[in-house]
This record gives C-alpha cells, sequence and structure tokens, in this order.
C-alpha cells in the first residue's frame, strides 16, 4: 500500500485552528514519566552533567521552533515580533500558556546587564516531578525548558542564549531562565522605533 | 460494585464513567507539549540508532520502564478495580489506565481467550505526525506497547504486545494495540493487592 495512494496525508488533517484541540490534554504523570524516561536516557549516554543539560537543550530548542510556528498559525493576528520586549512578552505570557497552562510568574530585566532578561517560574513541569540526586548536583531539568525558549527565540529572529538556574527564594525554589541576547540583537532593537 | 459477591467483569459503561471521573482529578499536562517532547525524544533515537528494529526496542523499554510505575499510581487511585488472576479482568484497568494516563476513552475487543485488542480512536502522540518514506515500518508509537506490557507483567501476566494498526500501518484510522497473553507469573499479584 504506497503512501502516495492514500487519501490523505498529514497535510490534510486539520492542526486544529479551535482553541479546543489546542487545549487538550494528557495527565500530568504522563508527561513526568516520558519526561524522566528521556533525561535517564541521555543520562546514559554523556559523562557529564553539562553535557546532559547540553542535551536536554537541545532537545528543546527542536520543540521551540516547532511551537512557533504552532502558536502563530493558530493566533488570529499574528503580525511577526519585531521589538525585543514584546518577543518576550509572547514567549513568556503566550507561548508559556500554551505549554503550561499558565504564563511565566515574571519577567524581568537584569540590572547589571542590558542584554539579559528573565522569565520566572516558580513550579516548572520539568522539575517539579524530577528529584535529582545528590550526586548529579547542580543539574537542572528544566535545560529542557531552557532549549525550548532559545528555540523559540532563534526561530523568531532573536538569536539568545538561554540558562536555566534554580533560586532560593525565602524558603521555596524558583526557576530563573536567563536570556542573554546576542549583540546583533540588541543593536538591531535600539534602532527599532516603537 | 460495593456488594461482596464477585461480579465478573462490570459493564463497559460503568468502567467508563469511572475512569472519567478519576481522569477529572488527575492533574494534567497539554497534550501538544506532551506530543512534542514525544517527537524530540524519538528524532533523538533515529539520530542514535538508525535501525528501526533498535528504536523499537529502546521506545518498548523505555514504556516498560514506565508502566511497571504507572499501574501502582492507578491501583492506588482506583482501588475499587478487580486485580485477580483471570487475565481477562485485566480490561478493566487496561481502560483505566489509558484513559489515567493519555485522556483517552478505549474499547476493548475480545478476540480469544488469551488475547484482546485495545482500540484507540485518538492518539495524542501522533498528532503532528507523519513517518517519512524511509521509516514507513518503524512503530512510532511502540511505548505505549511497551507501557501496556509493562502494566499487564505487574499484574502478573506475561504478555506480548504489539502494535497490529495505526496511521502509519493497517486500518488508517484507528490505533490498536494486540495483548496476547503468553503465561501467568508465578507468585501471583502481592496480598495487598488480592481481593478477598
Amino acid at each position: 500500500m504506497s503512501q502516495f495512494l492514500s487519501n490523505s496525508t498529514i497535510l490534510d488533517r486539520p492542526v486544529g485552528r479551535s482553541q479546543r484541540s489546542a487545549e487538550q490534554n494528557v495527565s500530568l504523570s504522563a508527561f513526568s514519566y516520558l519526561f524522566s524516561e528521556m533525561v535517564q536516557y541521555h543520562q546514559n549516554r554523556v559523562d557529564s552533567v553539562s553535557a546532559l543539560e547540553h542535551r536536554l537543550e537541545a532537545a528543546g530548542y527542536g520543540v521551540g521552533l516547532k511551537v512557533l510556528e504552532l502558536l502563530a498559525y493558530r493566533a488570529r493576528d499574528y503580525t511577526r515580533q519585531t521589538k525585543l520586549m514584546n518577543m518576550l512578552q509572547f514567549v513568556s505570557t503566550t507561548a508559556w500558556k500554551a505549554l503550561f497552562g499558565k504564563a511565566a510568574d515574571s519577567l524581568e530585566k537584569s540590572i547589571d546587564h542590558a542584554d539579559e532578561f528573565m522569565i520566572v517560574d516558580y513550579a516548572p513541569i520539568t522539575s517539579t516531578s524530577v528529584s535529582v540526586p545528590a550526586d548529579l548536583g547542580g543539574l537542572s531539568v528544566d535545560a529542557y525548558i531552557s532549549g525550548i525558549i532559545a528555540g523559540m527565540l532563534q526561530g523568531a529572529g532573536f538569536p539568545a542564549r538561554v540558562t536555566a538556574h534554580t533560586v532560593e527564594e525565602g524558603d521555596r525554589k524558583k526557576a530563573v531562565f536567563l536570556v542573554k541576547f546576542s549583540a546583533s540583537v540588541m543593536s538591531r532593537d535600539a534602532t527599532i522605533i516603537g | 460494585m460495593s456488594s461482596s459477591a464477585s461480579t465478573t467483569a462490570t459493564t463497559s459503561k460503568t468502567i467508563n464513567a469511572q475512569a472519567n471521573a478519576l481522569w477529572q482529578k488527575q492533574p494534567k499536562a497539554n497534550a501538544e507539549f506532551f506530543a512534542l517532547t514525544y517527537g524530540a525524544l524519538v528524532a533523538e533515537l533515529v539520530r542514535d540508532l538508525e535501525q528501526n528494529s533498535e528504536i523499537q526496542a529502546e521506545l518498548d523499554r523505555m514504556g516498560h520502564s514506565i508502566g511497571i510505575r504507572f499501574i501502582e499510581e492507578v491501583l492506588a487511585k482506583a482501588p475499587e478495580l478487580k486485580v485477580s488472576q483471570q487475565f481477562m479482568e485485566t480490561v478493566d484497568v487496561v481502560k483505566v489506565a489509558m484513559k489515567l494516563f493519555l485522556g483517552v476513552t478505549v474499547e476493548i475487543v475480545t478476540s480469544a481467550d488469551d488475547q484482546y485488542i485495545v482500540k484507540m480512536n485518538e492518539n495524542p502522540l501522533m498528532v503532528f505526525v507523519e513517518l517519512p518514506e524511509d521509516r514507513q515500518d518503524l512503530q512510532y508509537n511502540q511505548l505505549l506497547a511497551g507501557m501496556l506490557r509493562g502494566m499487564l507483567e505487574m499484574l502478573q501476566f506475561d504478555c506480548d504486545v504489539s502494535i497490529s494498526s495505526s496511521t502509519t500501518t493497517g486500518n488508517k484510522e484507528i490505533y490498536e494495540l494486540k495483548v496476547v497473553l503468553k503465561q501467568v507469573l508465578q507468585g501471583g499479584a502481592g496480598e495487598e493487592y488480592q481481593e478477598e
């Protein structure tokens, strides 16, 4: 049975313009178990924590590119973001809501560095269900989300380096995604009026 | 259901209603994000392993690992599910498990004394997927097969679970997993699981 003879390919099937399909759910357990297997798979193939994080980031990057396209396609009147702040708003609200069910807890600008911004989430889906053993101290599985953010930004024309950090705040922890834009983005943004 | 007389498999409607009620209480994650994450995983396996048979073996192994853990969650959340020595009664457990995991209602059709077919009308894993020409034989959903195998193993049933139909093979509209009992494992289900 040749693929060419089939009546419909994936391009014919609706990708779901409606909100309904975008909001379909699986259980959090399903995601957690899957993600856990993914981390373990990569863990068996690398020697260091940073290599593992790098692999998770790489995995997220591809997802980020696709998420950007999907959201742009779905938005009623998606105009391409050209201003940096607007793009960051898009990532921390629209994209965050689509992926994690709610907007990020905050979007902040670094005081010390003009090219650094932080997206804060108190309970990222990737780390709330994962416990890191002591011998892997420093591992942040949220690197997967860093990769997603980086992929989205790259796809939209805002190349940036994104890293995930766990910060203690009082008696609770928060995940901070540090976004450092490349110089070309910063200089371009300075010239855009608006 | 509260009657102490042992009943054979409860009616399909009751089980579906029960599964739906449990599903409402499950914490959720976005299905598309889940699908994309699975896609990233499979893509990585394709890059690393190249051979379909190896990729499937790895997906099956991962699914198995998930299944042996997820069954605990299912039984904890649905204590009224009968865990018995009867293979056919695993049908109810599978229905509830698939609903609790993927949010999908499945239909199960018995095809012989020792086998049944799990039918899904929708499959969240496949929502964005189409396999390229040179990968048509790859069983993309092998993770689900491994998962069922793992769950059933925990219930003391050693089974072969295979994908008999998906949009890339067989009937292109329905996803089917075929479950065939190989043997009942020694020891039986643990004391805490068995019905009085």
